[in-house]
């Protein structure tokens, strides 16, 4: 028998190429401390925040199909866990990100028990109304100083070095966390049920994916890759309110950067959290002139690109960055 | 009493709330689309109308008479203009596309008429009160009251006996069948997201004159005709009206409590209807 | 009144999107005749009612009703001049009563001529009683011939020139077919024409003037229907002796 003439392949050059990048973006960040300014370290903090809460949300919307308008819940919850978990059980804030995990688990679980009999958009303002009311919660117990916010004085213990280290390792992880385990997942079986369940959920079903229980499971897991982020993010401000960490603007922020980048792929987020985060830098001075464009971008992109630049993009070049596909190729001839 | 009073108020508010929540119920019921940007519509025929009252000097019963024009005209273009193209199976563009939309314009209204907050003028309308079996009930109030249960029923009646009723639900039925049944539906809809504005200009005057307004408030407007369309059954112009009411209610008696849980009490009002029934109040199934 | 065709296509291309499903198709109907399409699954008769009705878009050809070209008409123009469907599936407005499901159409009925006899409500519950008694009910409770009654009563109160039924035999019971086909002579004598869909090629002939055989988006074979033998309509309808490709 002869064998066949085409093989399955999963990688290509560009991927390749792309995941030798990642690997070695990861490793270099925790060395940062040591050759790069305290304001480039904030800087690239705040982005790799940018890019994991960016992902959480194109799990949920472009895999799940779930369009979350409040996963700033989860941000202030994991960023409120480290700070009392800091204040109250004395811990090692460093200790503590991974642990601010499991509140925003905990409040998923029943959120998404209860949202789920609500219709797409309807489900959509149901999570802004959880956001509001773990906001006028959080905002009303004294015993995390209310309205006023908190303060991270555990991190006064270690030196500005110190905590640089700490943060960029958390960084790393925290990338490798959410756009790893993304990957991983999404190249699995489970990934292939969850891209079916993305370009339509009634076949998935058919198919025997069960997809009510999935959609539990990308709920919470992406509360808690949401939380995990904004535990770094606030660790690095040192302070939270329930006004910053409830802010529906992350919302805005989450939206703008996938559908811009890319929904329902894993390339998108980085590059919308990357347009996003120099446009920021560039014209943010201007304010809510910036902001009315942003909006008017967001709806024209849903309207006529939704599948944002990334989707453009591979029509005119398919290199993609993350394997996760099959390919059918030609082996190469004999000699 | 104080009890009592404080359901009364609670109804009166609520009224407001219903009458944010037919237009949305009336979107949704028929489009399948959820305006995000509802409550910022709003707050732009509220300040619309100040402005024009400080201009010319005009009551609140003209600015009424002139908000409820501009608001069908706003309804028609945005219809037309934005979510026409975002009608069809998938939620998700009109979702994203209203979201960007509300984002653009809070912003543009904070860069018109900056982030003071403004209110308008009733003039004696805002301080008399008339006492109803020993409760003091503003007039103000009572008349948002009687405009809201005026505004619902005619909206249901207009869906149940007129023409344009009939082609409205036949077209949210089966937009293709009503298509061939020689209803226009991109017309429909956009006669009924102008109607559905319309609606929201009388109660931008009514939320003027009531209290203070600044271009920020949308959200919170969005939230409450949510919660009061959900709470009452969607898909029903009654549902919405009632859900409106028991929001209110919940929102004052919790402020009585507590200043600060009212509208915390009303989230979990919310909350708990979703929890056990989620079809809402007033829905047949 | 025009002697000529009432409806008639000229080197019709119609399809969605990438796909195209009708070839130069080239098609007539009279006032008060009745044709029937017939072909397998997927051959394009669905297709060609549709695009008639303007929900599938012309690509190329000339799509004429009464004489005036209606190619880039829009549909629910095109249902007000009366041109009305019977859809397949029938497709009625659930949630709303039968008599609301009639009234919209009638709503949106063409304007008759002063002496031409209109489709009323009366009427129609003449020629299905049924109706009448169940006329305050939401239409998910009716059965599926009842159901398929009120979707013919739904087009006809469009007051139509043309109408076109969409497989209406579909998914009902031998006797209830009888009953509802036995209705068209009805129709057909106010001088409607009846373009008729239909997966049983006998009851096509039996209820037809004429019969008209697609295969993969083309017309094959036309004829009266009592004239064709059933060898023939074989040939046209598995495309023996057809070229593949």
């Amino acid at each position: 028998m002869q064998p066949t003439p085409y093989v399955v392949r999963r990688h290509t050059v560009s991927s390749k190429i792309a995941i030798v990048v990642a690997i070695l973006l990861l490793l270099a960040i925790p060395t940062m401390p040591f050759w790069a300014s305290s304001g480039h370290i904030r800087l690239v903090v705040e982005l790799s925040c940018l890019i994991a809460i960016a992902q959480m949300w194109n799990l949920l919307a472009g895999y799940g199909g779930m369009v979350s308008v409040g996963q700033q819940a989860f941000i202030g919850a994991g960023g409120y866990s480290l700070f009392a978990l800091s204040a109250f059980a004395g811990l090692n804030p460093f200790w503590s990100v991974p642990l601010a995990m499991i509140l925003p688990a905990l409040l998923a679980a029943p959120s998404y028990l209860l949202l789920r009999k609500l219709d797409g958009p309807y489900f959509a303002i149901g999570t802004w109304v959880l956001a509001e009311t773990f906001r006028l919660i959080t905002g009303n117990l004294d015993v995390l100083n209310a309205g006023s916010g908190m303060t991270l004085r555990a991190m006064s213990q270690f030196s500005a070095h110190q905590r640089e280290v700490g943060l960029t390792i958390l960084c790393s992880l925290l990338l490798l966390a959410t756009i790893g385990g993304t990957f991983l997942m999404l190249r699995s079986r489970l990934g292939l049920a969850l891209t079916a369940m993305r370009d339509d959920a009634v076949s998935a079903a058919s198919q025997g994916v069960n997809v009510g229980r999935m959609r539990f499971w990308i709920f919470v897991v992406a509360a808690m890759g949401t939380g995990l982020a904004g535990a770094v993010y606030y660790m690095a401000q040192l302070r939270i309110s329930p006004g910053s960490g409830f802010d529906p603007y992350w919302s805005s922020i989450c939206i703008f950067i996938v559908m811009v980048g890319g929904i329902g792929r894993l390339e998108g987020p980085i590059i919308g959290a990357l347009i996003y985060f120099f446009a920021t830098r560039l014209f943010g001075e201007y304010g809510a002139t910036y902001l009315i464009v942003l909006g008017i971008l967001t709806l024209i992109v849903a309207l006529f690109a939704p599948g944002g630049l990334w989707s453009l993009l591979s029509k005119v070049r398919d290199w993609p960055w993350f394997p996760v596909g099959h390919r059918l190729e030609r082996r190469a001839e004999a000699p | 009493m104080k009890w009592v009073d404080a359901v009364v108020q609670g109804l009166l508010l609520g009224s407001l709330y219903a009458q944010y929540a037919i237009g949305m119920s009336l979107m949704f019921g028929v489009m399948r689309i959820v305006n995000i940007a509802h409550g910022d519509l709003v707050v732009l025929l509220a300040l619309i109308g100040i402005s024009i009252a400080a201009v010319l000097g005009l009551g609140p019963g003209f600015i009424v008479l002139l908000l409820v024009p501009i608001g069908a005209a706003v309804g028609w273009i945005l219809q037309r203009g934005i979510l026409n193209w975002a009608v069809g199976e998938d939620p998700l563009p009109s979702l994203i596309a209203t979201f960007g939309l509300s984002l653009a314009l809070q912003n543009f209204m904070l860069t018109v008429w900056q982030a003071d907050t403004r209110s308008l003028d009733a003039g004696a309308l805002t301080t008399r009160s008339v006492e109803l079996m020993g409760i003091h009930v503003g007039v103000l109030p009572l008349l948002i009251a009687v405009v809201a249960v005026v505004l619902t029923w005619s909206l249901h009646m207009a869906l149940k006996t007129t023409k344009f009723g009939r082609a409205l639900r036949a077209a949210a039925a089966d937009s293709v069948a009503a298509t061939i049944s020689g209803v226009n539906t991109k017309a429909i809809y956009a006669q009924a997201t102008a109607i559905a504005v319309a609606v929201l200009g009388i109660a931008a005057v009514f939320q003027a004159t009531r209290t203070t307004v600044s271009p920020s408030d949308g959200g919170a407007q969005l939230i409450y005709a949510f919660e009061a369309v959900i709470i009452g059954g969607m898909g029903s112009i009654w549902g919405a009206f009632v859900g409106g009411l028991i929001l209110g209610v919940a929102q004052v008696v919790g402020s009585r409590i507590d200043p600060g849980w009212g509208i915390l009490i009303g989230h979990l009002v919310f909350l708990l209807v979703l929890a056990w029934r989620p079809q809402g109040l007033l829905s047949r199934r | 009144m025009n002697a000529g065709p009432l409806l008639s296509a000229r080197g019709l291309n119609a399809g969605y999107g990438d796909f195209q499903a009708l070839f130069d198709v080239d098609f007539h109907i009279a006032a008060g005749e009745v044709v029937a399409l017939i072909g397998a699954n997927g051959a394009g008769k669905s297709t060609m009612l549709k695009t008639f009705v303007g929900l599938v878009p012309v690509r190329g050809g000339t799509v004429t009703f009464d004489g005036i070209d209606v190619s880039q008409t829009p549909a629910h123009a095109l249902a007000v001049q009366g041109l009305a469907m019977v859809p397949e599936g029938r497709r009625l407005f659930r949630g709303m009563t039968v008599e609301d499901n009639l009234r919209v159409a009638a709503d949106h009925a063409r304007h008759l001529p002063a002496d031409d006899r209109p489709w009323t409500l009366e009427r129609l519950y003449d020629l299905f009683p049924i109706l009448a008694e169940r006329r305050g009910q939401a239409v998910e409770k009716l059965s599926g011939g009842q159901q398929q009654m009120v979707a013919i009563g739904r087009a006809l109160m469009m007051q139509p020139k043309v109408l076109l039924c969409d497989e209406i035999s579909l998914g009902l019971a031998p006797k209830v077919i009888g009953e509802i086909y036995a209705m068209l002579p009805a129709i057909r004598q106010s001088g409607t024409a009846i373009l008729l869909v239909e997966q049983d090629v006998t009851l096509a002939t039996r209820s037809s003037d004429r019969v008209c055989c697609l295969l993969e988006g083309r017309i094959v074979l036309t004829g009266r229907s009592s004239e064709l033998s059933r060898e023939t309509i074989a040939k046209a309808y598995f495309g023996v002796g057809h070229e593949v490709g």
